[in-house]
């Protein structure tokens, strides 16, 4: 998918799996292990050729691919590492919104 | 190119030694103020109002407060590294052809300063192909990351912003600049990505150039507190206002709003009015708005209040600890 000629970004778009490997350089089948890990969400469940993927999970595979190459890290680090990620965001927007 | 050291105390107006309610309560103050909807010189407002956030975003966290506390006067100093700071990435991150590259921002409404120290995963991340290729000597470039600062009027009518993005080629010292616009679509929520492609690092022997991802953070607004889509607006109330019910003018993203408070509102207690929050991702639905009851006890009473007080004691059938 393109970005539109009006804005150089792609938020709001969605991609097929096809598009998430291209984009993330990370094969079908470990994209397809890392959504049934709950590492990355589809927009709505679905079987694997018609699942949807947003923004959030293009960032969170090409974050993984770094983990990977440049880390060393393994696949179970991986998963372990990601999971953690994710809480510490989720953690810190809970604080935001208690501290106003 | 070195950032400029921000004075969040002297743009909040506080001491040093502020407690943490005082630099709320100056934050608040300050906000309404130069809050864009209210601001009598817009541009100056809005200026002022991403200032008075970022000076918040940090005096108003804990941890961030003690770092940069920690930074002080000798921030550019080279070795200078708070307790607890590793260097940051995109000082230690080699780029394609080696040496660190530097990267600034502008137009995301956060100054260098707090993108160097501040910048939750700024810099530079993401793929890299320099260990999936090794002796092709192509070199996809890596992803940068930063943050981008987006009010609620912004979340909740969408917006395109302008940015630009400053590279320093370390070998040479030589500045590039690329601006691009960025659209903060409506509904964009606190934490979701934004991806730019193809603005991230350039890479090396016809590999693919990196992908710039900002993270929206909502700005922090004096009235609201998001959470998700949903808004929380917290409702000072008299303790007979509780107890006896009464009907309230609240503000929202559509206006003033009247909102009845029903009779015994026990402090906390929140009220819920459907859809007045903000836009849903990729939906027509809004989130809801909730009025959150804080009931306030008067500091001084006068003599008449007093004997009433005390009337209400003595006759009073309530029992709070039975």
């Amino acid at each position: 998918m393109k970005p539109s000629k009006e804005r150089d970004d792609t938020s709001g778009e969605l991609y097929t799996i096809e598009t998430v490997e291209r984009i993330t350089h990370i094969s079908k089948d470990r994209i397809m292990v890392y959504q049934q890990y709950g590492i990355i969400t589809a927009v709505s469940p679905a079987p694997p050729e018609e699942l949807r993927f947003d923004e959030e999970a293009i960032h969170k595979l090409r974050r993984i691919a770094l983990l990977l190459s440049e880390y060393g890290v393994n696949e179970k680090g991986v998963l372990a590492l990601s999971s953690l990620i994710d809480e510490v965001e989720r953690l810190r927007e809970e604080i935001r919104f208690l501290r106003g | 190119m070195a950032a400029a050291f921000q004075d969040y105390y002297q743009t909040l107006g506080v001491a040093r030694t502020a407690g943490a309610d005082e630099i709320k309560k100056a934050f608040r103050a300050l906000a309404r103020k130069y809050h864009p909807d209210v601001a009598k010189d817009k541009k100056e407002g809005e200026a002022r109002f991403k200032e008075i956030n970022e000076a918040y975003e940090v005096l108003g966290d804990p941890e961030k407060r003690k770092k940069y506390d920690e930074l002080g006067e000798n921030w550019d100093k080279p070795g200078v590294s708070p307790s607890g700071w590793h260097d940051f990435p995109r000082q230690e991150s080699d780029g394609p052809g080696g040496g660190a590259r530097e990267f600034h921002f502008e137009g995301t409404g956060f100054s260098d300063f707090f993108e160097q120290f501040f910048g939750h995963g700024g810099g530079v991340g993401g793929f890299s192909s320099a260990t999936r290729q090794p002796d092709s000597g192509i070199h996809h470039g890596r992803d940068i990351e930063g943050a981008i600062l987006v009010t609620l009027d912004e979340a909740m009518h969408g917006a395109v912003r302008q940015i630009s993005l400053q590279s320093v080629d370390p070998r040479t010292g030589e500045a590039k600049t690329e601006s691009f616009k960025v659209r903060i679509p409506k509904g964009a929520l606190e934490g979701q990505v934004i991806r730019v492609p193809g603005k991230g690092e350039a890479g090396v022997g016809g590999g693919e150039a990196g992908h710039l991802f900002l993270r929206v953070r909502l700005a922090s607004h004096p009235d609201f507190r998001a959470l998700g889509a949903d808004l929380y607006y917290d409702l000072p109330l008299a303790p007979w206002e509780a107890v006896l019910g009464t009907t309230v003018r609240v503000r929202s993203l559509d206006g003033d709003l009247d909102v009845k408070i029903p009779p015994g509102t026990a402090n906390g207690r929140k009220l819920r009015l459907r859809g007045r929050g903000l836009p849903q991702p990729k939906s027509d639905e809004r989130g809801d708005l909730y009025v959150v009851a804080e009931i306030e006890m008067p500091e001084k009473i006068g003599a008449k209040e007093k004997e009433l007080w005390e009337q209400l004691r003595r006759e009073s059938s309530f029992k709070p600890r039975d």
